[in-house]
Formats: C-alpha cells, sequence, structure tokens
C-alpha cells in the first residue's frame, strides 16, 4: 500500500466504470428488445396482408 | 443430455421459459446488489494491509470469473451448435459476448484503478493481466465476425469456429505467458494470496457474485430473446420474397 | 495424391507468376526495419538485443499483409468450387495456401534476416539462433494466417477483421520466437515449444479452414 495516496478516487472511479459499462450494455439490450418486438409485429402484419391480398 | 437438448431446441418453449425465469433473475439481481454494496461499503472492514482499496476486489473478482465463465459458455454453445445442429447454440453464443467484452474489459480497468494505489502501476505485464488483455482481443474478434457478413448463417458458423480455435489459443496462452513471464522475472510483486482471504470478505465477494451472475443471465435470455424474433422475421421475409418469385414465375 | 500436389504446385506457380508478393516481402523488410535504427537510436549494444524481437514483429506484420489476396482470387473467380468439385479437400486448401502464404512471406524474410540482423548489430556468431527460430516458428503464423483467411472470406471489411481476428491467435508463437531466438534468456526448451507450436497449429489451422471452406463453398 502507498502512503500518501487516497484510495477514493481508485474506489469510486472503479465503481463508476463498472456500473456505467453494465448500465449502458443494459439499456442497448432494453433498446434491442423493443425494436425487435416492434419490428417483428410490422412484420406480422406485412406478411399476413400478403397472404390476404394473395388470397383475394 | 440429448434429449433434454432436443427438448430444449424448440425456440417458442424457450421463449416461454425464458420469459419465466427473466423476472426472478432480476429480482435476484436487486437484491443481491443492494445487500453487497453494503456488505462491500459497510459491512466489511478495510484490509489490514490495502486499506479500502481492497473495495475494489468485491466488482474486480467477480467481473473476472465471469470473463472467463461467459467465453466457456459461449464455446460450449457453438460446439453444440456446429458439432450437434443445436439451433439455439449460435443464438446463445452471440447474446453472451457482449456481455463477457463488457465484464472483461470491466476486469482490465478495475483491475489497474486496484493497481496503482496498491502497487503504485497501472499496469503491469504479468500473467494473469496479459492473458485477460489477450482474451479481450478475442472478445473483439467474436463481434466483429458477427458484424462482418450479411449472410447469418454464415456468420454463425464462422463465429462458432473461432470461438472454438479460440479455447485452445486461450489454453496455450495462459501457458505461454506464465513461461515468457517466468523467463523475465518472478513475479513476486503480484501474487495474491488466494486462499487467506477473510470470512468478512467471502460474504460480500459472494453476494457481489451472485449480482453479476443474475445481470449476466438477465441480459443473455433477453439478447437470445430479441435475436430469434429478429431471425423469425427474416425467415418470414425470407419465405415471402420467395413465394413471390414463385408467383411471379407462374404468371410470366 | 497427384490432384493434391497439382494444387499445391498451381498455388506456388500461381505465386511466382505474380511474383509481386515476393518483391512486397522483400521491400517492406527492408524500408522496416531501416526505421528501427532511427527510432531507437543508434546504440549497436541495445538494437542488438531488439533486434531479435524486432525481426519476430516484422515477421507478424508481414503474415498479416499477405492474407487478404490468399483465397480471394480464387473464390470469386469459382476455382475453390471447382477444385472442391474435383474431390480436393477443403483442409488440403489449409495446407496448400498455408505453404503459398510460407513462400510468399517467410521464405523472403528468413533469406533476408541475417542481413537484416547484422544491420540491426547482432554480431555474426550470433545470427542463426534467430534465423533457426523463424524457419521453426513462421510456418505456425501461415497456418494460422491462412486458416483466418478462410474464415472471413466473403466478409465486409475483411483485412481489419482477419487482423482482429488473427493476431491474439499468433501471439504464443510469438512468444516462443523470441524466446528462442534470444540466448541471453537461457531457455533450452524455447525452440521446441516453438516446434510444439507450429506442429500444434499445423494440426489444428487445416481442421479449421476446412469448417471455414465448407461454409463459404455450401
Amino acid at each position: 500500500m502507498l502512503e500518501g495516496l487516497s484510495h477514493a478516487p481508485f474506489i469510486t472511479a472503479a465503481y463508476v466504470i463498472f456500473f456505467s459499462v453494465l448500465g449502458g450494455l443494459a439499456v442497448v439490450t432494453f433498446r434491442r428488445a423493443r425494436e425487435t418486438s416492434k419490428y417483428l409485429r410490422q412484420h406480422d402484419e406485412t406478411v399476413h396482408g400478403g397472404h390476404d391480398v394473395a388470397q383475394s | 443430455m440429448s434429449a433434454f437438448m432436443h427438448w430444449f431446441a424448440n425456440p417458442a418453449r424457450f421463449v416461454r421459459i425464458a420469459d419465466a425465469v427473466t423476472p426472478w433473475l432480476w429480482l435476484t439481481l436487486a437484491i443481491s446488489l443492494c445487500a453487497g454494496l453494503y456488505l462491500a461499503f459497510f459491512g466489511s472492514p478495510p484490509d489490514y494491509q490495502q486499506g479500502d482499496s481492497v473495495r475494489i476486489m468485491y466488482i474486480h473478482v467477480p467481473s473476472a470469473i465471469l470473463t472467463t465463465g461467459i467465453y466457456g459458455f459461449m464455446a460450449a454453445a457453438s460446439a453444440a451448435s456446429l458439432v450437434w445442429r443445436y439451433p439455439l447454440g449460435s443464438v446463445a453464443a452471440k447474446s453472451a459476448a457482449p456481455v463477457g467484452a463488457a465484464f472483461c474489459f470491466i476486469t482490465l480497468a478495475t483491475g489497474a484503478l486496484w493497481g496503482r494505489p496498491m502497487w503504485g502501476t497501472w499496469w503491469e505485464w504479468d500473467g494473469r493481466m496479459t492473458s485477460v488483455l489477450v482474451q479481450f482481443f478475442l472478445y473483439l474478434g467474436y463481434l466483429a465476425i458477427w458484424q462482418a457478413f450479411s449472410d447469418q448463417r454464415r456468420a454463425a458458423n464462422a463465429a462458432g469456429i473461432l470461438a472454438l480455435v479460440g479455447v485452445i489459443n486461450l489454453v496455450i496462452i495462459r501457458f505461454s505467458v506464465e513461461w515468457w513471464n517466468t523467463l523475465h522475472q518472478p513475479a513476486s510483486l503480484l501474487r495474491r494470496g488466494g486462499p487467506s482471504i477473510d470470512v468478512s470478505m467471502q460474504w460480500p465477494l459472494a453476494t457481489m457474485f451472485i449480482a453479476a451472475s443474475a445481470y449476466a443471465g438477465a441480459i443473455i435470455l433477453t439478447n437470445m430473446k430479441s435475436e430469434l424474433r429478429m431471425r423469425r422475421a427474416q425467415a418470414q421475409l425470407q419465405s415471402m420474397t420467395q413465394n413471390a418469385g414463385g408467383y411471379r414465375l407462374e404468371t410470366g | 495424391m497427384i490432384s493434391f500436389f497439382k494444387v499445391l504446385r498451381r498455388d506456388c506457380a500461381a505465386l511466382i507468376e505474380r511474383g509481386q508478393p515476393i518483391v512486397l516481402s522483400c521491400g517492406f523488410l527492408v524500408l522496416a526495419s531501416t526505421l528501427y535504427p532511427f527510432a531507437i537510436g543508434p546504440d549497436q549494444v541495445k538494437l542488438a538485443q531488439l533486434a531479435p524481437g524486432i525481426v519476430w514483429v516484422l515477421a507478424l506484420f508481414l503474415g498479416l499483409l499477405h492474407l487478404e489476396k490468399l483465397y480471394g482470387e480464387d473464390a470469386a473467380s469459382g476455382a475453390l468450387e471447382q477444385l472442391a468439385a474435383a474431390g480436393v479437400p477443403a483442409w488440403w486448401f489449409g495446407f496448400t495456401r498455408s505453404a503459398a502464404h510460407w513462400l510468399m512471406a517467410f521464405m523472403p524474410l528468413i533469406i533476408l534476416s541475417p542481413a537484416l540482423l547484422i544491420i540491426l548489430g547482432v554480431k555474426e556468431d550470433a545470427v542463426l539462433l534467430p534465423v533457426l527460430s523463424l524457419l521453426v516458428g513462421t510456418p505456425a503464423l501461415s497456418f494460422i494466417g491462412s486458416w483466418g483467411a478462410a474464415l472471413t472470406l466473403g466478409a465486409r471489411q475483411s483485412v481489419l477483421v482477419v487482423t482482429l481476428v488473427v493476431f491474439p491467435l499468433m501471439i504464443p508463437t510469438l512468444i516462443f520466437g523470441v524466446s528462442a531466438a534470444a540466448p541471453q534468456f537461457g531457455s533450452d526448451g524455447a525452440m521446441s515449444l516453438c516446434l510444439a507450436v507450429t506442429l500444434l497449429s499445423a494440426v489444428i489451422c487445416p481442421i479449421a479452414t476446412h469448417l471455414s471452406l465448407r461454409a463459404s463453398l455450401e
């Protein structure tokens, strides 16, 4: 342990990195989940719509 | 085992199970994170040698374990996908990679922030640190492979092969880096006493590990569901264009 | 078996016909190794200490330099598919392309390396070991590199991706190669470890190339 060096900034920085990286990843993951479910819903509609047109 | 895998291979069933499990993982994360942070900052004493900076250990060590653990999971999933044609394998491996890379980055960053007040150095070319760095590059290469192909089946195959070759490479790297390191200087400076962690530090460590694992599990499952949705939409798109092509052919 | 050697001869002949890669290798080596004395300083002792490491790092870059074109043209012209249809197994490409890669990248390096080492201040009697380590270790770089090229065949920005994928895999070779080249580390085992890496990659990489190419030929 090095004397005369405050540990607080290092501990703070470590926890800030920990939470911001994992938080960032969580945000990206949720956004992707929302986008994909929206995309799939639109897709289902167009696909079924397409079938209807073909049948008529 | 293979019967279990076949039972699990049905994507609809997987999504049902994942939907059931994910809320519990988030709950586990919330409880264990609160408990772990309390224990890490108030419930445990400062180390008699390291002082308060030992509190970095409670995020560094779980991240380091998960970095390796998630890589092992990716390799197993890739093997399942390549060898047994297990359809969810490549989905699982692809979904786990960003989480593993994130934990790997955290391991490197917190390691540097722990090393500076402890040993007076941000970075040391010591065996363990060097192999974590190489593992980070492997994660980046794996993620880059997924981005590089427009054909997702081709990307899945290439990424799977890379993950498996990467396992062999990681073993060789661990060995070679240790060997290289002892060749140049005995790394006594950074040799930490592994089993001599005090009981008062084991509790926050274990709790934070549970929190990190629950986070990893929840994110991987959410990612897998997104990936399955994307694949379903693409499969629909493909069959639609094929149908349209057939229709054109008939009328033409 | 005859068709196997035909493929090997064809790969090497195409190489010699083009000729360019070998010139590129030589030019790169001469230019890059002349830069080091300017960067580090003209101190002969210091340079001689660093020389094996410098030559090995240059070998790594040289290996990466040639990966882009290794399969690209044949894949685009359909030659790979024809050869595969003719019954040449994909793992054999792993061998022939690695041999071709070694000939265009590392053969010039090994021929030039005594001169490069002497320019960098190494004494005549200390030249043999680094050259031997290159001879033993560089085939591993070719095997790993040609697998990387096969893996990223048809990828976007394949140069970037292949570099990212391949270079962590080359680190053990670099470690053992440099250790085998530098006698001051006093390790007899380094040369045999270097050989072990080459043999291991000679087994694993063609199999991995086989799997990768089969996926791209489908």
